[in-house]
């Protein structure tokens, strides 16, 4: 394990080192002009950071402005290092300045995009018809990802309860649909055909969610993991998320620096590792029967994903409550039920509503009451 | 991950204590709700609702209809629009697509009464004019407003919607407005509503304000606070104390304020 384990850093020490190399060439101050179509744009708060080809900058406008339009940018050469690992360069004081408009390139994403979103809101209206609000808005913003229907009295409980994240579609959601899914599948087939299908399903789930990079990247960690299990690696789980990890930066290594990356991997290791490890620990001192109850409502793996995940929210955005712990202690281990209630809802609303509702009217409980 | 039979469990302990929780106490409940800039007001006994007006904000609305209404119940019964203004019946195709709605009555006409059981919804105005011209300072939408007079027992709870000055004074000349208990201020108190001679007539012990925070209009007016408070008027405003509950049996009334 070591042996492999110093194998994939020496590998990615030379990809960062040919990364570096290649960037060489440009001086740094270097004024450059690239005209093209941005690959990707992501808005945060009131900037817009925008990546062609091999050059990232930024602008103070919003990236709506920017999409499927060529452009034409002048900035100057900046290197970081850990941009210039991935090979990509920073482009400073960049000036863009629109070129056209690719209709056949807008009016084909567009059209995606509404068929997406339209049959994203006629899931969430089986929410709106059979369960009250606040109730309903939460249950679509987990089980979707869906958050502009969560009332704003509500969303600022949320945030001040500590527990905005379970409205966001995740790497802990992907992981809870492919296993929850993978688990339903070996009633009915072998192992590597359940596999397959809990990778189409948390495929599905990822379009459904609305293909947010996050997402994107939690779906492909959850993928190669199991992946791996029908390579038959199963076993070692702590392995397949270190090689799962390293191919993703093999890619782009600049995403180690990334909060959610970081976060994604940590809730995998919290919840393929460190739960075993941490049940089997608790075992020992206070007995299996206790834990047994636990693991079966989720409080250990709510509890283990929470360990790891707190110190990089904390070093990212500076804070950690002690409530938060709490109010998430309480909340998380309802998560996946909820999610399992409310697909089945989707399917059969006057089967699962009630029941999902059950579950819903609880969180919503502690979040006032934390929340306030 | 996720164990079938203890959350079947779970799921049916929480059930029957969200059932015991929500189950109808019998008492009628009127509630004001906090919509922000705008008036909603839910009517509660036992398994019946009432909505007059639905506000704006269908977030706001939805999410007061959804504490009132036991989550099993998915009718309204009956749902007044007093008139047609955005802040009045706003959010009403969002109610419709989560509820279904038994009655909606816009346009009524003066004398209509509905009756559910020993709850009378009294139609003092329709929505046709009272007045010949309307003000300067008013709109004819307005002044169109229908105004509703609730009656349960020893309570009675006039709705005015937005209905101005001159409407205010054309039914105090009518001798339609008797003494009634709680009011629901018309125009979020305007200074061009609430006249002193209508006031007068109905002499409210308590007066509801359905105002948004630090809303554009400057609602209420502080002349038509004055005004209410020389009747001996209680006020409360939605803006300051959140939604406004009423419960009563027929005799005892109480008041619970959200903040």
């Amino acid at each position: 394990m070591k042996k492999r384990i110093l194998i994939l850093l020496l590998l990615f020490g030379l990809r960062c080192i040919l990364g570096w190399f290649s960037i060489l060439i440009f001086e740094p101050g270097e004024k450059i002009r690239v005209t093209g179509y941005a690959n990707t744009l992501s808005q945060y708060a009131t900037k817009c950071i925008i990546r062609m080809n091999r050059f990232v900058f930024l602008t103070e406008e919003v990236c709506a402005k920017y999409r499927d339009n060529k452009i034409s940018v002048i900035g100057n050469i900046d290197t970081r290092v850990i941009d210039g690992f991935a090979g990509k360069l920073w482009l400073t004081n960049a000036k863009i300045e629109i070129k056209g408009r690719s209709q056949e390139l807008k009016e084909s994403r567009t059209q995606d995009r509404d068929y997406l979103n339209n049959f994203r809101e006629s899931l969430v209206s089986v929410y709106k018809k059979f369960v009250p609000e606040p109730e309903a808005g939460l249950i679509a913003g987990i089980v979707l990802g869906y958050e502009k229907d969560i009332g704003q009295k509500l969303y600022q409980q949320m945030i001040k309860s500590g527990s905005v994240h379970i409205a966001v579609v995740s790497g802990y959601n992907i992981l809870l649909v492919g296993s929850v899914v993978l688990s339903l599948s070996f009633w009915f087939m072998r192992r590597p055909f359940a596999i397959w299908i809990a990778i189409a399903a948390m495929i599905f789930y990822a379009l459904l969610a609305g293909l947010d990079p996050p997402v994107v990247r939690a779906v492909w960690m959850a993928g190669l993991m199991y992946l791996g299990q029908v390579l038959g690696r199963g076993s070692s789980s702590g392995w397949i998320l270190t090689f799962t990890a390293w191919i993703m930066l093999m890619f782009d290594p600049s995403l180690l620096s990334s909060a959610s990356f970081q976060l994604s991997v940590a809730a995998s290791f919290g919840l393929m590792v460190m739960e075993p490890w941490l049940s089997k620990k608790f075992a020992d001192k206070i007995g299996d029967g206790l834990i047994n109850l636990a693991g079966s409502i989720g409080v250990t793996s709510s509890l283990s994903t929470m360990l790891v995940t707190m110190p990089i929210i904390w070093w990212h955005f500076g804070r950690m409550s002690l409530f938060g712990i709490l109010s998430n202690i309480l909340i998380l281990p309802l998560v996946p039920p909820l999610m399992v209630f409310g697909v089945g809802m989707l399917v059969s609303p006057g089967v699962f509503a009630w029941s999902t509702y059950a579950l819903a009217h609880w969180m919503v409980l502690i979040i006032r009451f934390f929340g306030n | 991950m996720v164990n079938w039979k203890r959350w079947s469990g779970v799921v049916g302990i929480l059930l029957v204590l969200w059932v015991w929780q929500q189950w109808p106490d019998g008492k009628l409940h009127v509630v004001f709700c906090d919509v922000g800039q705008g008036d909603a007001s839910v009517i509660v006994l036992g398994s019946f609702q009432a909505l007059v007006d639905t506000g704006a904000n269908e977030s706001r609305v939805t999410e007061c209809l959804g504490r009132l209404i036991p989550f099993w119940d998915r009718q309204i019964e009956v749902v007044f629009l007093s008139h047609t203004d955005k802040d009045h019946v706003g959010a009403l195709p969002g109610i419709k697509s989560r509820y279904m709605i038994g009655r909606i009555i816009d346009k009524p006409s003066t004398g209509d009464i509905v009756r559910y059981g020993s709850l009378d919804f009294d139609i003092l105005k329709g929505s046709e004019l009272v007045v010949e011209k309307v003000m300067a300072s008013g709109s004819e939408s307005n002044e169109s407003s229908v105004v509703i007079r609730l009656v349960y027992g020893n309570l009675s709870v006039l709705y005015t919607g937005d209905i101005d000055t001159a409407t205010e004074l054309a039914l105090s000349e009518r001798s339609v407005l008797i003494k009634t208990d709680v009011l629901k201020v018309s125009h979020h108190g305007s200074k061009y509503g609430s006249a002193k001679e209508f006031l007068e007539k109905i002499m409210p012990k308590l007066a509801i304000l359905s105002v948004g925070a630090k809303n554009s209009y400057g609602h209420p007016a502080s002349d038509t606070l004055m005004r209410l408070e020389a009747v001996g008027a209680k006020t409360l405003r939605t803006d300051k104390s959140g939604t406004i509950t009423l419960v009563t049996d027929g005799k005892e009334r109480k008041v619970f304020t959200e903040k």
